[in-house]
């Protein structure tokens, strides 16, 4: 199909149905509903009530961010930080629809490779300079000048430069008509910033960022966090926050954070696993505690390192397959705080096919035993499965390790930090690895099976994927993409490469004096929908 | 005693030289590379990608390279970017410093109040109950975890009895003291006293039984018991003759102490989430940002080789017969 020639209305359409596509899923949507359940007995998402209007509220999370320069990072933890104090052009509601953020509209044009925005009147930045074309094209300028070295520079797609058409109208050029257009585009990271702000503050300006957000960064200090309070002029944007200001304090530790927020030291966790899967079950008996969940875009696999010996046989593999019972390793190794996994993509990603599990290897023991004498391999079977060593994925692995020991095959164990788990299994170390990705899209299966790819731990022979993982990245067709994807991943399922296992749940926990509380697509609770009980 | 304190200084000197050397080559050694973290966190980029990365950070040339670059930064008091954070580390690591260090001070002073009057009453009470409690306290103290003292002091003083905060940093209590800032002090003090109690324990137990052996020899010198035949009284002869002496080892002890307590706060800090540089060691070691990593270590060892100085001085402070050539 040919995007060039398609009306810019129905173009529109189409871009705004994939980001639709990208952010709710079937799972995701059955998730979303549960939460929203969990909701009614204290509020519908994004009705805040109208009293209010004062309150502190206080977030523990797991990480920080390295910077609030939306163009030096890449991490999920700086991108939800920045969420609060910097607007994209156009933004996703809660249910991942298309709205309006800093552009009243926009549409397309010059055989949609042309993508003209029409800004709100009236938005100045939090340094009270205007937000104009200018502003907005001298952003995208400096995102895209390879001496800013942007970390999320990708996030802008296949963008030739921004230009300024008049005061308010703005033109975004592309090489191509790009469908997933919107997938950047209504991310902070490529929000317009204050060049004023940046070029007084050089470097510092990644902490203490200026944008047009609905909080103002205020300070960032080791002993105190990060504080962001109530941008007063964010009328022309949207409502104005009803909280006062909101603090991000980094708590290493899940027992202190846990501890803070049972003592009132802090009123809420989320983002980047802040609430500990082993503790909702006790948040949720927690009476001054709201529990949400919502489905992630996370998946917990088992990759099989086919150039090491046995596992190049593919009856061993499928044997390892059938012995696995999802059903324990969900139970105890994430606290039941997931759902199984059917697929290499998961099924809150636009690209995941519900096709793929017929043609992988469920849970057969006898079939297991009967495949391994069929291998005819000697018992025991001594292997090595390698992984990061967290809590979770101890326990994950050691479970795998008991089913696996009822076949005859020994495992033994080899779990370190991450950058050396990735360095040992990216020069082919392990029989098996252990993974738990997070990502956006079916494209993850470039990443991971391409010959090229970063997290290629299978290392299968590259014709046997690599064209077909290079063409569904050019397919503009929908429907054809999607069913290049449901062959890829039914045939990674079928050749038993990755044994898929877990699709964690997103969770966040806010403290039952705030109203208006719910998760986002990306697990986020959103502060500026926050109102606290008077 | 100046050329005491001059020779003293070249030889930390060298010592800082040799600590920089053997850091810069050991960060090498730890598998993986900062690169490898971020694309751990990042599956959308490729080898390519990484190798971009790698070249962009400096992370190509070799070791030998690498450390004379740094070295002749550090000379200059640059003490280069930190890889993650992107400032200048030595903002960051002179962000957290006074933290470490008012906290490892009211460890060493919440250890010696304690253990002080505890070696004392203990060998003055050998062999009876306040002897074996004084025993069993040391065993406690050396054979508890830091990180399970702490845990444990967190749940019972913070969320059972709801008494102290569970975590956080409120400022420094010492300076709001000596300002005079007597409700500052005590708003900034709760927050110390778990963490401190959590860094001091094992040291009340070690210096309780030192200054118990020490006691109960010098309680036996010939001229403790001239002095009790001269009839002074129990008191002065325990406090002003004995105990002077006794200190001696403990004080040498208190300055080989801090390079185990500047090691437990690493611990300590990362359950408390205390900003001092124990965490940021822990967030640069996971994240291999290397220049905070030798940062840390250089100002740790730095922090060490003063305290021994200014112990080495208190010594000859408290023995006026200590005398070096």
């Amino acid at each position: 199909m040919d995007y060039g020639k398609i009306p810019p209305k129905e173009f529109d359409a189409l871009t705004r149905a994939y980001l639709k596509q990208y952010t709710v899923s079937r799972r995701g949507f059955m998730a979303g509903a549960a939460a929203l359940t969990t909701l009614a007995t204290t509020g519908l998402p994004g009705r805040a009530l109208a009293s209010g209007g004062t309150g502190l509220l206080r977030v523990g999370r797991a990480d920080e961010p390295d910077t609030l320069d939306p163009h030096k990072t890449n991490l999920s933890i700086s991108s939800a930080t920045l969420a609060l104090i910097v607007d994209p052009l156009a933004r996703r509601d809660l249910d991942g629809n298309l709205i309006p953020g800093l552009a009243e509209s926009w549409e397309f044009s010059n055989e949609n490779k042309t993508l003209t925005f029409k800004l709100k009147p009236g938005v100045v930045f939090h340094d009270g300079t205007p937000l104009n074309a200018e502003a907005v094209a001298w952003t995208v300028a400096r995102h895209l000048d390879p001496a800013t070295a942007a970390a999320s520079k990708s996030f802008l797609g296949p963008i030739v430069n921004a230009e300024v058409v008049d005061d308010m109208l703005v033109a975004y050029h592309f090489k191509d008509a790009f469908i997933p257009v919107w997938v950047g585009l209504s991310n902070p990271y490529t929000s317009p910033l204050s060049r004023k702000a940046i070029e007084e503050m050089g470097d510092r300006f990644g902490r203490a960022p200026v944008g047009t957000g609905p909080f103002k960064a205020v300070s960032w200090s080791s002993d105190r966090g990060i504080r962001f309070e109530r941008n007063e002029n964010y009328g022309a944007v949207g409502e104005v926050p009803k909280i006062e200001a909101v603090e991000f304090v980094h708590y290493p530790e899940d027992t202190t954070r846990l501890a803070a927020f049972e003592t009132g030291e802090i009123n809420a966790m989320f983002h980047s696993g802040a609430v500990p899967v082993n503790a909702v079950k006790r948040l949720k008996g927690n009476a001054d505690a709201i529990v949400l969940e919502r489905a992630s875009e996370r998946v917990c696999t088992l990759m099989f390192n086919v150039t090491k010996t046995h596992i190049d046989n593919p009856l061993i593999r499928q044997a390892i397959c059938h012995a696995i019972d999802l059903e324990p390793i969900i139970a105890f190794g994430i606290e039941d705080q997931a759902i199984a996994a059917v697929s290499p993509v998961g099924s809150a990603m636009p690209g995941f096919s519900a096709k793929a599990g017929a043609s992988g290897y469920d849970y057969d023991v006898e079939k297991a035993k009967a495949l391994m004498a069929e291998s005819g391999v000697t018992l025991p079977l001594k292997l090595e499965l390698l992984s990061k060593e967290e809590p979770i994925t101890r326990r994950t692995c050691e479970v795998i390790q008991a089913q696996l020991a009822e076949i005859g095959i020994e495992i033994s164990l080899g779990l370190t930090p991450v950058a050396n788990w990735i360095k040992e299994a990216r020069g082919g170390a392990g029989d098996l690895n252990l993974m738990t990705y997070s990502f956006g899209e079916a494209d993850i299966l470039f990443t991971t099976f391409h010959s090229t790819g970063s997290l290629n731990f299978v290392k299968q022979d590259a014709a046997l994927l690599d064209d077909k993982l290079a063409l569904q990245r050019t397919l503009a067709d929908p429907a054809e993409r999607q069913a290049l994807l449901d062959e890829l991943q039914a045939t990674i399922m079928r050749e038993a490469w990755w044994k898929p296992l877990y699709e964690p749940l997103n969770f966040a926990v806010v403290s039952k004096d705030f109203e208006g509380a719910a998760l986002d697509s990306r697990g986020a609770i959103r502060p500026e929908m926050l109102s606290k009980k008077s | 005693m100046l050329r005491l304190f001059a020779a003293r200084l070249f030889h930390s000197v060298l010592i800082l030289l040799g600590v920089t050397l053997v850091v810069a080559s050991l960060v090498k050694l730890i598998p993986g590379d900062p690169v490898d973290v971020i694309a751990a966190g990042d599956p959308g980029m490729t080898l390519a990608d990484l190798q971009v990365l790698r070249e962009q950070m400096g992370l190509t040339k070799s070791v030998p390279e690498q450390f004379v670059a740094y070295l002749s930064g550090a000379l200059q008091g640059d003490l280069g970017m930190s890889i993650r954070q992107k400032v200048p580390v030595a903002e960051l690591v002179m962000e957290r410093v006074p933290a470490t260090a008012e906290l490892a001070f009211w460890a060493t002073l919440i250890a010696l109040v304690l253990a002080v009057p505890i070696g004392i009453l203990t060998a003055l009470r050998r062999g009876t109950w306040v002897d074996y409690s004084g025993t069993v306290v040391a065993v406690l103290g050396v054979s508890t975890p830091g990180f399970l003292l702490a845990v444990m002091l967190i749940l019972w003083f913070s969320v059972e009895l709801r008494l102290l905060p569970a975590s956080g940093y409120r400022g420094s209590a010492l300076g709001a003291l000596l300002s005079g800032d007597l409700a500052g002090f005590g708003t900034a003090f709760r927050y110390f006293i778990l963490p401190a109690l959590s860094l001091s324990f094992v040291m009340v137990a070690v210096n309780a039984r030192l200054i118990r052996s020490a006691m109960l020899e010098v309680l036996e010198q010939d001229y403790i018991t001239f002095a009790s035949a001269k009839g002074v009284p129990r008191m002065i002869i325990v406090l002003r003759h004995a105990m002077r002496n006794a200190l001696l080892p403990v004080v040498t002890m208190l300055g080989l102490q801090m390079g185990s307590l500047l090691s437990g706060t690493v611990v300590i800090e990362n359950v408390f989430a205390w900003p001092g540089i124990g965490r940021l060691a822990v967030d640069a070691i996971h994240n291999r940002d290397y220049a905070v990593i030798q940062a840390v270590v250089l100002i740790s060892a730095v922090l060490f080789i003063t305290i021994n100085l200014v112990v080495d001085g208190l010594y000859r402070l408290i023995d006026p017969r200590v005398r070096h050539d």
